[in-house]
């Protein structure tokens, strides 16, 4: 497992592994190329014959290399490069780790005016729930639409009654308002607009069907027994430890054209009680905690009103990747510089 | 290095069942989160009216559209049209109306602060959103001669903009608009019908009844 | 004093006055064709006698270059414009041996003269078929050619906006291409019919031309009226005297001369020709000549840069140097001021950028880096200890006006040179001929010559090639504005490339060697010490790149490693060079076996480098796209032909 052998092995197939991969992205889009081949144990092709995908590879390379440096590696001050280098790959493979399994990326869309303390994620979908009042902050109950099949049974908490997913589909199209038909899933998983008929059934054995649509922009409100509950099919929601309001949106082109030149956002930040303004554009993210918030884009909605989107990405270990790099370059000029100096002695 | 092989072996094994375990299926359970969602002033206001509004199929309730908007310095009272589902709005749209499945249209009214971008502005947007073609100045200028102007019942002057004329070419289902625009004070109200150009032109006459049957209640 | 100038592109011995007088109004006529989303102008055509100019030339157009224009979101001298125009046009920056601003000032100030010219490179020959022109040898076409195929043109072209951007093959993309340059000709050509005189502007009642201050009865211009508006206003006064049935001849002149001014001031918008800062203080825009009369704006300035235009186009006319001069550089002082009151662009920088353009560093540089090439076979006939030297110091010159092209670039855009593909393959040059000349400081033996020599003039090749788009030095898109991990990722990574084609280049020197020298073994060994430096040069510093572009990423936008494919680009270069080494070290290639892989190397470079703009996907895409997967095939097919043949034979001749 220490051979070189094997790390030249996984070093080729990663290659021919990333060639593919970038080629594939072409017809698949980039999200399913990356899930297939990098993301991936393993992948087929033909249907059937398993390959071996990126997570496998890398973790075989990472065994390799813990393995080579207990066995293999020989510790003279002569290979210090190397040494060096290699203990910043392996630093490469725990950030890796920690942000594959970490990171949560969504973004955060805000008219001007406007605040929230959810971020929306950009592939997921939830169905929430909470009751109809006018007051802030909403208590939501949330069910993550991956595991929905038909006939699931949703739990809920502390309610007296009970909900049943009848029909889901990840990307829909409603008929006449009644009924919805699935639609083949988009390259680009954002566009997949999902839709569901669920049916409520209450403890006095009412049952309520309702149908909803990822579209809508507003929630279905339906009424329980003697509460009124809000329902709606919605992008993921993920709690943030703040609260952020968008002050004033400006942007600015580049004169006779209509290339962007640059654009921010002035937002209020508030949390434990701290309220503060920050101006976010382009290369000056906001930094709170785990989370940086980047200027992403903008558009206008149909009434006019303009809207920053923030990309919203929660990192615990952001700086990780820093070190390794940091830790394999100073690794590779030192090895090649000891290279350099060795092999023009011997040439005199 | 016998051991080493084993290690070897166990360190696979252990790979590959963490990631079958991230497979697994767990019970459905919700997640609770507390979502504060702050709205823009004139949003704030309207929103605690929605609250009290009835649900939707309720015929004629521009009693309680009136009461929505009554937050905004400009008060509107309309009459839903014949045939037309009245839905209460939320912020800055008022109402909103949709016709009977045969005719599927969506109309809505808004209201927003100043000149809300300007009246070309605006047309040539909406002509964006329904995917038409752009046209050259002269025949924009033509066509915005060509609209009418009515006057409603309140007294109030609107422009109409009939976009189906521009789309002669295009089939019956091709998406269309047509809008009445007023300025008052220092809002701009925009009445917007959308729907496939069969089921506009067949409603413009309600569409128009609408418009026509606009007054302002002052406070 | 009138001076004769030959006019080569008048083929016809026609009157030229007459010639000129069908021009205006025929254009006019055709334009009305060619640009149905802008403009509706259709003057009737009525061709006149009495021309009151005589179309010569200046000689020389200095004063012209240096006039400021804003075009892609940067102020540059018009003559920068007129190069890219004309190459964009018919891929060359001169026309019949003439600078791109003398044919410029043609198109602007006579277009009639220009339609014979031929200017528009068609580079499929599907094109002129579909259009029904008869193909041409050069495969360039004049205006004339194309005009009465217009219809057919716009059909194509529009048929072919319709297909997704993605999906367009060769053809239609060269098509949408045609039509657009073929629009932008017309709108060039328009700019200045303000200054040139019209029927429709025809003042022959002696009361009228007293009271508007005007010479004997005649055609004026546009501006010649529309100057004097406040007399015509007064005038207009005469009209409301009686009812609009019961005018006579002189109220009918004036209401047809301001209803033909009111139209003219409404038809001509947008026009590309932004040479008048905005008048407004805040404002960053730019105005066309027509633009800034549909302002109708009150500042005297506005009045004076206008006439000076016009002055401008009759001087040119009247083939009048001195008058012509002045009336450039009035109004290119007046611009400037303005320029400096906004705290824009200063002249001075204008001036280095005319200096840039004239001297053509690169091409010089290139040549200098042929010669040494030529040295170097040449050295094999003849063998003298000096023509090392020779070669040397050729090479070392190509790379100073390499240099002190490099910093020109820089100095007029503000910013490293390197922020497009054009600008990468120049430094990529740059940093492999800098890397030969060290190799040659360290070996002595012309290894590094031949490195200089050979990939200094490839790659300024290349980016001649490149440079076709139209303006290099192009403004930066919001997301790639200056930003210190952006020019150092950028920077870094070419390096990178160029350290790894070095030492490509370097591994076909190693096979050379092993090929036709095997018996010296010195040699072979120093070039592969060589090689392997290079190598890890080349990986270190791609290495470095690929990791500021992962801190620029997270920066931007929260993400070091996205698998993008510029990403995965860059990744394939540094596992191909761990490959090389690990392969190495595990003992199952030697040196030969090295070689061949860093000739493989380049191909792995050409991928990242250009290859993935080919997939246009992900947040990755610039420019440049037709053509090189034809010609990156190619190279791959060379390449690997020429490992098969030698490898076996290296390997034959060193066992």
């Amino acid at each position: 497992m220490a051979s070189v052998k094997i790390i030249l092995a996984c070093l080729v197939w990663l290659f021919i592994l990333v060639f593919w991969g970038t080629v594939a992205q072409v017809d698949q889009g980039l999200y399913a190329a990356q899930k297939r081949f990098f993301y991936s144990y393993f992948f087929t092709v033909f249907g059937f014959i398993p390959l071996p995908g990126g997570q496998l590879t890398l973790w075989i390379m990472f065994i390799n290399l813990v393995c080579a440096g207990l066995v293999h590696f020989v510790y003279k001050w002569s290979q210090i490069g190397i040494l060096v280098i290699h203990l910043g790959l392996l630093s490469y493979f725990v950030a890796a780790f920690v942000t594959f399994h970490g990171i949560e990326e969504s973004n955060l869309s805000l008219p001007e005016g406007e605040g929230s303390n959810v971020s929306s994620s950009y592939n997921e979908w939830e169905l929430s729930i909470w009751p109809d009042a006018e007051e802030s902050p909403r208590h939501v109950s949330a069910y993550d639409t991956n595991h929905f099949k038909e006939n699931l049974r949703l739990n809920s908490t502390g309610s007296d009654f009970s909900i049943f997913v009848r029909k889901y589909f990840p990307n829909a199209e409603v008929l006449r308002g009644q009924d919805l038909t699935s639609l083949a899933l988009n390259k680009e998983p954002e566009k997949n607009l999902p839709g569901g008929i669920f049916e409520i059934q209450t403890a006095g054995g009412q049952s309520i069907p309702f149908l909803l649509y990822g579209a809508a922009s507003e929630a279905t409100q339906i009424k329980i027994g003697q509460n009124r509950f809000d329902f709606a099919l919605r992008r993921k929601r993920y709690p943030l430890p703040f609260t952020l309001t968008l002050q004033d949106f400006t942007m600015e082109r580049y004169p006779g054209t209509e290339t962007a030149r640059s654009y921010q956002s002035k937002v209020k930040i508030e949390y434990d009680g701290i309220s503060r303004e920050v101006l976010i554009y382009m290369n000056n993210p906001l930094r709170y905690k785990d989370f940086t918030l980047y200027q992403s884009s903008y558009a206008i909605d149909e009434w006019g009103r303009e809207i920053s989107t923030l990309a919203v990405v929660k990192n615990a270990g952001r700086l990780l990747p820093y070190i390794a790099s940091f830790i394999t370059f100073f690794g590779l000029v030192v090895h090649f510089g000891i290279m350099g100096v060795l092999k023009s002695k011997s040439r005199k | 290095m016998k051991t080493f092989k084993i290690i070897n072996k166990f360190l696979v094994i252990l790979a590959f069942s963490l990631g079958i375990s991230a497979c697994r299926e767990g019970k459905i359970v919700p997640r609770t989160y507390e979502e504060t969602v702050v709205e823009s002033p004139l949003e704030k206001m309207t929103a605690k009216m929605d609250a009290s509004s009835l649900p939707p199929g309720h015929p004629d309730i521009s009693q309680m559209s009136q009461m929505a908007s009554s937050t905004s310095s400009i008060d509107f009272k309309w009459i839903a049209p014949q045939g037309w589902t009245e839905k209460p709005g939320g912020g800055m749209r008022l109402v909103t109306f949709t016709a009977n499945d045969s005719s599927p249209i969506e109309c809505s009214i808004v209201s927003l602060g100043g000149m809300a971008g300007g009246l070309e502005a605006n047309i040539r947007r909406w002509m964006g959103q329904i995917n038409m073609p752009e046209i050259p100045e002269d025949q924009f200028n033509a066509f915005l001669q060509k609209q009418e102007e009515i006057k409603s019942e309140g007294g109030l002057t609107i422009n109409l903009v009939d976009l189906t004329a521009l789309q002669n070419k295009e089939p019956q289902e091709a998406p269309s608009m047509i809008a009445g625009i007023l300025t008052i004070e220092d809002k701009t109200v925009f009445v917007k019908m959308t729907g496939t150009k069969k089921a506009v032109q067949e409603e413009k006459e309600h569409f128009r009844q609408l418009c026509q049957s606009l007054q302002l209640i002052h406070e | 004093m009138v001076k004769m100038m030959k006019w080569e592109n008048i083929r016809d011995k026609k009157n030229t006055r007459k010639l000129f007088f069908w021009a205006i109004p025929f254009l006019l006529l055709t334009s009305y064709f060619l640009l149905p989303t802008k403009t509706a102008y259709s003057q009737a055509f009525c061709p006149l006698n009495n021309a009151p100019l005589n179309p010569q030339q200046v000689q020389s157009l200095e004063s012209l270059k240096k006039i400021p224009i804003l075009d892609e979101g940067r102020i540059k001298p018009l003559d920068t414009y007129a190069r890219n125009l004309l190459l964009r046009f018919s891929g060359k920056n001169s026309f019949e041996k003439k600078d791109a601003v003398d044919w410029f000032a043609q198109l602007l100030f006579a277009a009639e003269t220009t339609r014979e010219d031929k200017i528009f490179l068609i580079n499929n020959s599907a094109i002129p078929q579909a259009l029904g022109i008869d193909p041409e040898g050069k495969r360039r076409y004049s205006f004339a050619q194309i005009e009465p195929h217009i219809q057919k043109l716009q059909e194509l072209a529009r048929a072919a906006d319709h297909i997704d951007e993605k999906k367009r093959d060769i053809v239609e993309n060269e098509i949408i291409r045609l039509y657009v340059n073929i629009e932008l000709y017309a709108e060039l050509s328009l700019n200045f019919a303000f200054a040139l005189p019209h029927p429709d502007f025809t003042v022959s009642d002696p009361e009228n031309l007293s009271k508007l201050d005007l010479p004997k009865a005649q055609e004026f211009s546009f501006w010649d009226l529309a100057s004097r508006a406040q007399s015509l206003n007064q005038l207009a006064d005469l009209l409301e005297s009686s009812a609009p049935n019961a005018w006579n001849d002189r109220q009918k002149e004036i209401f047809r001369v301001m209803q033909n001014l009111f139209q003219w001031g409404n038809s001509y918008p947008n026009l590309p020709l932004r040479i008048i800062p905005s008048y407004s203080s805040k404002d960053e825009l730019w105005l066309s000549p027509w633009d800034a009369i549909a302002q109708d704006s009150q500042e005297p300035r506005s009045l004076e840069e206008i006439t000076l235009l016009k002055d401008l186009v009759f001087a040119y006319w009247e083939g009048d140097q001195l008058k012509f001069d002045l009336a450039a550089k009035t109004f290119t002082q007046s611009v400037n001021g303005r320029l400096k009151e906004k705290k824009l662009k200063s002249p001075g920088a204008l001036d280095l950028e005319i200096l840039f353009n004239r001297l053509g560093l690169f091409i010089i540089a290139q040549i200098f880096y042929f010669l040494a090439f030529f040295i170097f076979l040449f050295s094999f006939v003849i063998s003298k200890s000096w023509l090392r030297l020779t070669a040397f110091s050729l090479v070392s010159f190509g790379f100073v006006l390499h240099l002190a092209g490099l910093i020109m670039r820089s100095i007029i855009l503000q910013r490293p040179p390197v922020s497009n593909l054009y600008e990468t393959f120049v430094f990529v040059g740059f940093i492999a001929v800098l890397a030969g000349i060290i190799i040659e400081f360290i070996q002595k033996e012309w290894l590094g010559i031949l490195i200089s020599s050979i990939c200094g003039f490839i790659f300024l090749i290349i980016a001649g090639k490149s440079s076709m788009e139209g303006d290099t030095l192009k403004m930066l898109v919001a997301v790639l504005d200056s930003n210190f991990w952006l020019s150092t990722h950028v920077l870094s990574i070419t390096i990178g490339y160029a350290g790894v084609c070095v030492a490509g280049a370097i591994g076909h020197a190693y096979f050379l060697q092993a090929i036709f020298k095997p018996k010296d073994k010195e040699k072979l060994i120093s070039i592969y010490k060589i090689l392997l430096g290079a190598l890890g040069f080349g990986l270190t510093m791609t290495f470095l790149g690929t990791n500021l572009g992962g801190i620029w990423a997270d920066q931007s936008w929260g993400r070091f490693w996205g698998w993008d494919p510029k990403e995965n680009g860059a990744l394939l270069i540094i596992l191909w060079c761990a490959i090389l080494f690990h392969a190495k070290i595990a003992k199952i290639i030697g040196p030969l076996g090295l070689a061949a892989g860093s000739v493989l190397g380049i191909i792995v470079v050409m991928w990242a480098w250009f290859g993935v703009n080919l997939l246009s996907v992900g947040l990755h895409s610039y420019g440049f796209t037709s053509g090189i997967a034809l010609n990156l095939a190619i190279y791959v097919v060379i390449q690997i032909l020429f490992l098969l043949i030698a490898y076996p034979l290296a390997k034959r001749k060193n066992d």
